[in-house]
């Protein structure tokens, strides 16, 4: 299925924007949601602390998986929209940005690996990384939330 | 999407196995489908039919909605309609991505697995393309992420490994 996500910061997201900008946040609804880090309630949370600080956030669209493209082409955004925030994996946000050519596209989420999941024991586990991550390989985090876990509940094959 | 590759030919694969086998052939029906159709159920089918054929032992054909979601692998290995065939089996050939050849891995302990996917990175899926295309590479494949995205049969060429279904009819 797919991608393991962790949020950036709002911090981080901030110094990418500007008070002057039309924001468009764009969702995907697949492997960020069992991340926390996409789907309706995240990004009605994103778009709420970006008001909340001044940032005029204009649209808000939710795909049912971002890494397909005909769903990012499909997204329909107000005129005038001069960033794109990327509530997706790093191949859903190349997909926004291939079906929105001419706007700056931001990443809500940074792309650590690919994951398994057990709903049964409530976790994602993080399998085979990149590069960056390499370090955080086996991790898992709480599903639904990406809380990460202390205590490892599914062990890795030797 | 995930985007995976296939390590060996229908001839390497054949090495792997014998005549005395019992063999499943595990198909999962997600991201690899997408894979130039390295997955699904044609992929499962067109290959047990050819290993049949060729006098091999196929005790099972498994498709999966998700290899990925241990949950939905673990009920293979208890559920009634599927027990016996797994606890019979000697060997599973996925044809699914490393997620899920780790899952069968975990659950299946003591059967030979045949290594059969690459997973080469994250890609995007298009009608216009019918296929995924690899657009966020690993790294250790040494391969250039692109957003336009490289056809996986352009991927496995640079990799010296194959995009697709062992089996095509």
């Amino acid at each position: 299925m797919g991608a393991v996500t962790q949020a950036r910061s709002l911090d981080e997201l901030k110094s990418e924007l500007s008070k002057a900008d039309r924001i468009a946040l764009i969702s995907c609804n697949t492997c960020v949601r069992f991340c926390g880090t996409g789907g309706v309630e995240r990004m009605e949370e994103l778009a709420f602390q970006l008001r909340k600080e001044g940032y005029s956030v204009t649209d808000q669209v939710l795909v049912t998986a971002a890494c397909i493209c005909d769903y990012t082409q499909r997204a329909r955004l107000s005129p005038g929209i001069t960033k794109v925030i990327a509530l997706t994996c790093d191949s859903g946000w190349t997909s926004i940005r291939r079906a929105l050519p001419n706007v700056d596209v931001i990443k809500a989420n940074r792309t650590l690996g690919i994951m398994i999941v057990s709903p049964s024991k409530g976790v994602i586990k993080l399998m085979k990384t990149y590069e960056a991550y390499k370090d955080r390989l086996g991790d898992e985090f709480e599903l639904l939330t990406g809380k990460p876990k202390s205590e490892k509940l599914i062990p890795m094959e030797e | 999407m995930i985007i995976s590759l296939r390590k060996l030919t229908y001839e390497d694969l054949k090495k792997q196995l014998s005549k005395e086998d019992k063999i499943v052939v595990w198909a999962c029906n997600n991201c690899v489908r997408f894979c130039d159709g390295f997955g699904g159920r044609d992929a499962m089918n067109n290959l047990a039919d050819q290993l049949e054929q060729d006098g091999f032992n196929v005790i099972r054909r498994e498709l999966i909605g998700m290899s990925c979601v241990l949950d939905l692998v673990h009920l293979r290995a208890i559920e009634d309609a599927t027990r016996e065939f797994f606890e019979q089996a000697t060997v599973i050939i996925p044809l699914t991505c490393e997620d899920g050849l780790d899952n069968l891995k975990m659950v299946f302990k003591g059967k030979k697995i045949i290594d059969v996917p690459k997973t080469v990175g994250l890609g995007i899926l298009s009608t216009d393309w019918h296929t995924l295309r690899l657009t966020i590479p690993f790294e250790d494949t040494g391969l250039k992420p692109t957003p336009e995205g490289m056809p996986l049969e352009e991927a496995a060429k640079q990799l010296g490994i194959y995009a697709g279904p062992f089996v095509t009819k």
